[in-house]
């Protein structure tokens, strides 16, 4: 028996006021009740001849949507056009790169000049960390090389001016005189620029004989434009093995650095280093006990000081920090063979333990971390220390 | 038949099942994040038609619960059906009516938020522009012509297709690919006496004479899985060589023929815009003498060419870059003192959503809360007047006979 939907029309009577007035214009008004009631009117002729309709109406949404939902799970191979990455600067052709004649500078870049009349000159490009001095200062050393006298500070403020390097505003300083073409030999003007960023100073500059400073003014303020400091420290951290060592580059890929000689355990598993800080990375599996991983960092200066890195280790373990004065309850001395020394934490969370020797080398600091199963730590304190002991640090005889 | 469906799918009972469900699922996929980890249960109990407790060659058998996916789209289709059958266009029903059409937008809207919507990382140092973002989960194998002077041409295979045995061939990829082994989670060693580890036939490359050392799927939210695949490319049917990628290596060059050079990598997903950010300057301070930071931010420049714009932004929490269809969120930061001394370039993360349907749940929200509104006023002026009534005077309606009082109670 086919059934049907009684159509409630009470509502539509209820609200179904005399249809249109007199006035032409109020009878275009529209009148909820007026839509009311047609729409009800056919919403009920479409139930009592449709009940199929509505039926299939909501097994097609439900198809749709279950289409939609398998159909985003397939991913499709897709094509894209990308613009290449800007280079790291852009020169003039008749700049021409050049060693570096910066004293114990490795990390640089310099580009020869030369115009027609013979005159020579100089661009370079020099990165500095921790180079925290005031700006008269720097001033200063640059006027000192042209030989003029030394500025105050409000004459520094005064012949700085703003320059665009790379997407940063940095300052620019127009020293020595624009006549004098250098005849003794030695650079007659400069034009300097420089930028402080969070942890290094970047220096450029064009030296040179007065008037081929003039005439390479343009370009220079293009290059400084132009600089992009992503790529320009890569191409300096890629110079770097080539030259001397560089307190710009310390921190510079430890991968890039020539091997230590060391001797690990042989039950310790090489497993690829998963950062750039990381120069080794081993990993040790006992079957019962659990699994521990040992990694090899070497950091700039003192990586940060102990204490921070001590916290920064607590916390991975789940561990609260501590404050300075109870830092020896987890530290112990660490004899290494010669003079050198370090210094061994040991901490463990419950869970898991930490175990690391910091040993101070040169201007850099060496971490040897092992974290892991508390247990497999406690086997391995040995192995470790004895690794720790093994390792030939460049320079060592 | 068709009648008893239409009954089953319009009833009342259908819709509280639905939401019993829905409770006990959000229940259980809520607990099983502290073993499966975040993404695999939201993929399990929510992103999935059915939950299966067993899981054999990748795919879940005998289903035991209905998924996410299964629950709202009946619960859709049940509202939208039982609507139909009940809707009638009157005045005291407009209430009602808003409240059903925000609860149907909202659950259209959930549906295509899970469809369109996309989360990934821009992670920038200080002075560098970028012009892509990062899928946190996804990863992808690519092919780059570098042949061009002014752009790269990148071709990228999902992840989602490599799969053991997977035979791959599209007009736009320089090779046709037999995908010959695929581990979503591996590290790769040197050392063939690592415990684990698994040769390949890999016979070009960088990376042929690694092992492959296998690792089940990071459950852990700040960590993501290392894909790594072992394939073999072919050109014009022709094999040239098999080439082991991950997602940890570098990429490795294939020459196709005498000439033409392609970068293959096998990297976490890159989603490019038409648009660069350049990070100028990351801010991170924290609460003095804690580790609790106090204002993460960044000041970045927005540069677009092809409408010629190049402004500054700050972007900080709570306050995103909203732009091109996507919102930059500040997500982390590595730029404070003990990130510099160690010699890091400050620089900062930021999320980038793209949602094309995120206003839908505010719209959604705004008509149920219209429609409950209305609902409650009808009947409360109706209230009022019938209270109105009675203290006016003796109600006629009394007079009235009992069928006629019925009548108007079911208007």
């Amino acid at each position: 028996m086919k059934k049907t939907y009684p159509i409630n029309s009470t509502a539509s009577v209820k609200f179904a006021l005399p249809a249109y007035s007199h006035s032409p214009l109020r009878a275009r008004r529209f009148r909820f009740a007026d839509f009311a009631s047609r729409t009800n009117a056919r919403i009920g002729r479409r139930r009592q001849a449709v009940p199929k309709q509505a039926c299939g109406m909501s097994l097609l949404i439900a198809l749709s949507l279950l289409s939609a939902s398998v159909g985003c799970f397939q991913e499709t191979i897709t094509v894209a056009k990308i613009p290449k990455e800007p280079p790291a600067y852009v020169v003039p052709d008749h700049w021409t790169p050049s060693p570096s004649r910066l004293p114990m500078h490795s990390a640089s870049l310099s580009f020869a000049i030369a115009d027609e009349h013979g005159r020579a000159g100089e661009v370079s490009v020099l990165p500095m960390r921790r180079f925290r001095v005031e700006d008269v200062e720097i001033v200063n050393i640059w006027r000192q090389q042209l030989g003029l006298e030394p500025a105050t500070s409000e004459q520094a403020a005064q012949d700085a001016s703003e320059v665009k390097i790379g997407p940063f505003n940095g300052k620019l300083f127009d020293l020595g005189s624009p006549n004098r073409n250098g005849d003794s030999g030695h650079a007659s003007r400069m034009l300097t620029a420089y930028l402080h960023q969070a942890n290094r100073t970047w220096f450029f500059k064009l030296s040179g004989p007065g008037r081929l400073v003039e005439t390479e003014k343009s370009a220079f303020l293009r290059f400084l434009e132009s600089v992009n400091f992503h790529k320009i420290q890569q191409d300096l951290q890629s110079l770097a093995p080539h030259q001397t060592a560089s307190p710009t580059l310390q921190t510079a890929a430890p991968r890039s650095r020539e091997a230590p000689q060391w001797e690990a355990p042989a039950s310790w598993q090489s497993a690829l280093p998963t950062s750039s800080m990381q120069l080794a990375r081993f990993r040790i599996s006992h079957s019962q006990a659990g699994a521990a991983e040992i990694t090899v960092s070497v950091l700039s200066g003192d990586g940060g000081g102990l204490l921070p890195n001590v916290n920064r280790w607590r916390r991975q373990i789940q561990l609260p920090p501590i404050e300075s004065e109870l830092l020896g309850d987890f530290t112990r001395q660490l004899v290494l063979d010669g003079e050198r020394k370090g210094v061994l934490v040991d901490m463990d969370g419950g869970q898991s333990r930490v175990l690391v020797a910091v040993v101070s080398v040169g201007e850099e600091t060496w971490f040897y971390k092992m974290t892991g199963a508390p247990d497999v730590v406690e086997k391995e304190i040995a192995a470790f220390t004895s690794f720790v002991r093994s390792v030939q640090y460049p320079g060592d005889d | 038949m068709i009648n008893r469906a239409l009954q089953i799918l319009t009833s009342l009972k259908l819709t509280v099942a639905c939401l019993a469900a829905a409770m006990l699922l959000v229940f259980f996929g809520t607990l099983a994040q502290v073993d499966e980890g975040l993404y695999a249960a939201q993929d399990r109990y929510f992103k999935s038609f059915f939950i299966s407790p067993l899981k054999v060659d990748k795919l879940w058998l005998l289903p035991i619960f209905p998924g996410g996916y299964t629950i709202g789209i009946v619960l859709l289709v049940n509202l939208i059906a039982a609507h139909g059958k009940r809707f009638q266009f009157t005045k005291r029903k407009i209430g009602i009516f808003l409240t059903h059409a925000g609860l149907i937008l909202l659950l259209l809207g959930q549906l295509l938020t899970d469809i369109l919507s996309r989360e990934s990382a821009l992670n920038f140092e200080e002075g560098e522009a970028k012009n892509y973002s990062v899928d946190f989960r996804k990863s992808e194998l690519v092919f780059i012509d570098k042949s061009a002077a002014k752009t790269n041409t990148v071709v990228s295979v999902p992840e989602s297709r490599l799969r053991k045995g997977a035979a791959l061939a599209d007009a736009n990829l320089p090779f046709q690919i037999q995908v010959r082994q695929y581990w979503p989670n591996a590290e790769l060693t040197a050392d063939p006496e690592i415990a684990g580890a698994v040769s390949t036939a890999a016979n070009q490359g960088d990376a042929k004479d690694f092992l492959v050392l296998p690792a089940p799927k990071t459950t852990e939210m700040d960590k993501r899985d290392l894909p790594c695949a072992v394939i073999e490319l072919f050109d014009g049917g022709q094999s040239i060589g098999i080439w082991l990628v991950s997602a940890i290596l570098n990429p490795q060059t294939v020459r196709r023929g005498e000439g033409k050079t392609f970068d293959l990598a096998l990297r976490f997903r890159r989603y490019y815009e038409p648009f660069s950010l350049t990070l100028l300057k990351a801010t991170h301070e924290k609460y003095k003498g804690t580790e609790n930071p106090k204002n993460f931010s960044s000041r970045v420049r927005l540069k677009n060419e092809k409408t010629n714009e190049d402004r500054e932004v700050l972007i900080y929490m709570n306050h995103p870059l909203r732009y091109g269809g996507l919102t930059f969120y500040q997500h982390q930061m590595a730029a404070d003192e003990a990130a510099v001394q160690q010699g890091h370039i400050p620089n900062s993360t930021l999320q980038v959503v793209r949602n094309p349907t995120w206003l839908t749940p505010y719209l959604a929200c705004l008509m149920v809360g219209t429609g409950l509104l209305v609902q409650f006023l009808t009947h409360l002026l109706g209230f009022l007047r019938k209270q109105k009534k009675k203290s006016a005077g003796p109600n006629k309606n009394e007079h009235q006979t009992p069928n006629a009082k019925t009548k108007r109670k079911t208007a």
